[in-house]
């Protein structure tokens, strides 16, 4: 060893800046958070107020409906169960860089896949019954996702189109089966025959909705977290996306990451679908998803692709949509109203979130590339 | 400066006691110094010493905190570049601030379009941009297309747009870092030209030795205040030197070192590859690394050096010839297999290959240990304490300053982001070392540290290939350099008996035996 002007500093000192470190970090995140949901409040109490109505009160209505007493938090709860799932799984897969807009389609077709499972075959041992819907559901999932991401890494298809475009394939494909051949002749068109009980979480608290499947939901958020940002094949996945060409030059197989995220991110988006069915609505029918998916690619995107602020703006996005639906009910506060109040929230959470900036990126990769070695050379 | 042989003129510019602060940093602390008519006053000190923020100030892109900044004798302070410029201060920046689809007259009059009634008249545009290169002495197309030109007819018309913007004093940030030998003559030239006519420049840069070339004088910042003002022919590079790191022990020659050739570790037949969109495609190149050896790749940028980086550690497919590692064929093999035969690589381009820069410093050191690991591993915890511990201690050996392991790599100095990247490849105990710009954009104290790193590796028997564009570098470490034009490799030459002079011929294109001296 050389002698250098550097002198590393004590190990102590090192391990207070960490911490102060982190404080300050958690400290601006908070702060930012809160400033979002302040300012969203306050547009909220504008725009009721301009419409003509009384605002305090109807926003309490709101908070009233979606969290006043235990069975509304449990309502509120289990409408945001496949939300949650299915926004971790599009966190996953943009983490590594891959933009998986698909989650609409796998969510329809995990939901087909533990429709076909749950009805078709059984009834069985409820654990096992549940278990196969939900392999079958992850399975078709992340298959989708699996061979949209292997066309992106190995043929160079851009994966923001292929997983755009296959959710009309896949939406559609779901409903020729609903309606037609798996149609429930004793219903109505565009619902397949009701799952066997014994495909169906147990429901943990009477006329809520909360079903025992919030405990797999919990144990998948602690999975998921801890894959992708504390384990080894989670840190390939997070270089991969945080710079291709860092991993490339280090070793990670770029390719594999990149397919192998999405099969995961699909699996879970898949799963998610597969709650629709088993923890919610106990059959296929052709707007089982009702933009879900959507929600998701959302949610993942204001939370930066991280994991744990995505499962924290999945609950305030459940919270408000169904204060939203409260409003609707008790007051003459027009439905409309209250998602353009959730979209001005998520404009200033997302202008928060740089999510502006992402999205230049992807009209970038989508625009010919002209002039890019010239500028490239100065 | 009181035998000053220069005329006794007020300065056009005289900056006394400049001081900013950004945050609790205090980036320019009390800076002074003045700026003659005609003359070329050359600014240098480290990375982080205060010149940026300096030329920020005089150029209006940030204001000043307190002190004073006299233009031709009266005070000014600049909020944005347009004042600046009209006052006569024009900047050159290191990236050209050009606009590549237009022609050459249409980018030296944007802005100040002639013309009547939002017209552009063409004819008068071109008459003007006419004069001014007549003038400059500069012979160029006005019609010419600007991403066409090469890098250096680019910067020349950086300069014209400058002066025909009325500038007469000329800020230039590390103009030569993207010039040949020849080019860089070319534009010191130029300057000397602009300098008699009465134009003031103010030349930052790393090089010393083209520092003493060009300047009358040179300031020296360190940790953001001025540390002395030297008249060039009253001083030497190693004055300098020490005042810039305060330190009177820095080595600017050659690095010795003891020459223990072994066995052929790294060699390379026939490489070809397509031309990727960065940088030439390869044709054939051919040579042998031994043991305990390091060979130079030197060449003007854009010639395949970036190239043959990639074909080596294998980020860019090959279209024939064959790689061997101690024999081992490696073509067809992958990053990883490649490594795992003991090859490292510091990448060109640390902030997109060489880290995760908006990853953590962890992040970018544990990257060759995890590579390692069995595939039942995958699920484990990428982190342990045993890392920690190790990243500790890797952090410590290799005197990266940062505030810990969990910081982001960008917010490191570049020599800090650089010596994790070479601790990284150093830690793998390498048989073959690609170092690609080893030393870009790293402060002297940091390039020592790295030199002495890699010197100690060739001790170890690593054989080391070293891609730089900086031909000091080369003179310094290489024991063999070879020269790259279009892709191939045109010169093979002994270290110790070549000159700049000779090596620039060869990254000119002439080949061994056919120069066209």
């Amino acid at each position: 060893m050389s002698q250098n002007s550097a002198k590393p500093l004590e190990s102590n000192e090192k391990i207070d800046t960490q911490w102060s470190h982190r404080w300050r970090s958690v400290r601006t995140k908070s702060g930012a958070l809160s400033f979002t949901l302040i300012f969203g409040l306050l547009l909220t109490l504008a725009l009721i107020q301009a419409q003509g109505f009384k605002p305090i009160p109807t926003v309490w209505e709101g908070i009233q409906y979606s969290l006043g007493d235990p069975t509304s938090i449990a309502r509120t709860l289990a409408w945001g169960l496949p939300l949650c799932v299915a926004a971790i799984g599009v966190a996953l897969a943009f983490r590594s860089g891959m933009f998986n807009i698909g989650a609409e389609g796998q969510i329809y077709a995990g939901a087909m896949a533990a429709a076909i499972v749950g009805a078709y075959i059984g009834p069985m041992f409820t654990g096992l019954h549940l278990a196969l819907c939900i392999i079958a559901a992850a399975l078709i999932g992340g298959l989708i996702a699996g061979v949209l991401g292997w066309m992106r890494a190995v043929w160079g298809v851009d994966e923001v189109l292929s997983t755009l475009l296959s959710n009309y394939i896949i939406v559609l494909f779901c409903a020729y089966l609903a309606t037609s051949p798996l149609r429930d002749p004793d219903r109505q068109s565009g619902t397949t025959k009701a799952v066997f009980d014994s495909a169906m979480f147990a429901e943990i608290m009477p006329k809520t909705g909360l079903r025992s499947a919030i405990f797999l939901v919990v144990v998948l958020c602690l999975a998921v977290w801890w894959l992708s940002e504390k384990s080894t094949l989670g840190y390939r996945w997070r270089m991969t996306g945080e710079s291709a060409s860092f991993a490339a030059s280090v070793g990670i197989n770029v390719k594999r990451a990149q397919i192998q995220s999405m099969v995961f991110s699909g699996a879970l988006a898949g799963i998610a679908g597969a709650l629709l069915v088993t923890a919610s609505q106990g059959r296929y029918w052709t707007a089982i998803g009702s933009g879900v998916g959507w929600d998701a690619v959302l949610i993942a995107l204001i939370g930066r692709a991280r994991i744990l602020p995505t499962i924290g703006w999945v609950l305030v996005y459940t919270i408000m949509r169904s204060g939203a639906r409260g409003v609707e009910q008790v007051s003459e506060v027009p439905a409309e109203l209250s998602l353009i109040l959730i979209a001005c929230i998520i404009i200033i959470a997302a202008a928060r979130a740089g999510v502006l900036y992402k999205v230049t990126g992807i009209g970038r990769r989508l625009m010919p590339k002209r002039e890019g070695d010239v500028n490239g050379m100065v | 400066m009181s035998q000053s042989p220069t005329r006794l003129v007020t300065p056009v510019l005289e900056v006394t006691g400049v001081t900013k602060r950004f945050g609790s940093v205090v980036a320019n602390s009390n800076i002074s110094f003045d700026l003659k008519p005609g003359e070329i006053h050359a600014l240098v000190g480290e990375n982080g010493a205060g010149k940026t923020t300096l030329m920020r100030i005089l150029y209006g892109m940030c204001v000043r905190d307190s002190g004073s900044v006299l233009i031709r004798g009266s005070e000014v302070n600049f909020r944005r570049p347009s004042e600046a410029i009209d006052q006569g201060v024009g900047m050159v920046h290191q990236h050209f601030m050009l606009v590549p689809s237009f022609t050459v007259m249409e980018n030296l009059t944007l802005g100040i379009e002639p013309g009547k009634f939002g017209l552009f008249d063409k004819r008068a545009a071109a008459e003007s941009v006419l004069e001014s290169m007549e003038r400059l002495g500069i012979e160029m197309d006005p019609q010419g297309i600007v991403g066409e030109l090469s890098v250096a007819s680019q910067q020349k018309l950086e300069i014209m747009k400058i002066l025909h913007r009325g500038a007469s004093i000329l800020i230039m940030d590390e103009p030569t870092a993207v010039l040949t030998p020849q080019e860089t003559m070319e534009l010191f030239g130029l300057l000397r030209r602009l300098a008699q006519d009465g134009s003031s420049i103010i030349f930052i840069s790393h090089k010393l030795r083209e520092v003493f070339e060009i300047a009358d004088r040179i300031t020296v910042l360190r940790n953001g205040s001025t540390v002395e003002t030297f008249l060039t022919e009253g001083t030497d590079p190693a004055e300098v030197v020490a005042a810039m790191t305060g330190r009177d022990d820095v080595n600017l020659g050659r690095m010795e070192r003891e020459s223990n050739l072994g066995d052929v570790v790294l060699s390379v037949n026939y490489l070809s590859c397509v031309k990727p969109a960065h940088d030439s495609g390869l044709h054939q190149v051919s040579f042998e690394v031994r043991a305990g050896e390091i060979v130079g790749i030197a060449g003007v940028e854009g010639n395949g050096q970036s190239v043959l980086a990639e074909a080596l550690i294998g980020t860019i497919p090959l279209a024939a010839g064959d790689i061997a590692i101690q024999g081992i064929p490696l073509a067809k093999a992958s990053v990883s297999e490649r490594r795992n035969q003991g090859l490292a690589y510091v990448p060109e381009d640390r902030q997109l290959e060489g880290l995760p820069i908006n990853g953590a410093v962890w992040e970018g050191l544990v990257a060759g240990r995890l590579r390692n690991w069995s595939a039942w591993r995958s699920l484990a915890n990428a982190f342990p304490k045993s890392s920690k511990s190790w990243v500790q201690d890797l952090i410590s050996r290799y005197s990266i300053r940062t505030p810990g392991y969990n910081v982001a790599c960008s917010s490191l100095s570049g020599g800090n982001q650089q010596k994790l990247v070479v601790a990284r490849e150093l830690e793998a105990q390498p048989t073959c070392l690609v170092l690609a710009q080893p030393t870009r954009g790293v402060d002297l104290g940091a390039i020592e540290f790295i030199y002495q790193q890699i010197i100690e590796a060739t001790n170890n028997g690593c054989a080391v290939v070293l891609i730089s564009a900086d031909l000091d570098e080369i003179m310094r470490l290489t024991d063999r350099v070879l020269v790259m034009y279009g892709g191939q490799i045109v010169a093979d030459e002994v270290t110790t008996s070549t000159t700049r002079e000779q090596l620039g011929m060869h990254m000119m294109g002439s080949v061994v035996g056919t120069g066209a001296a």
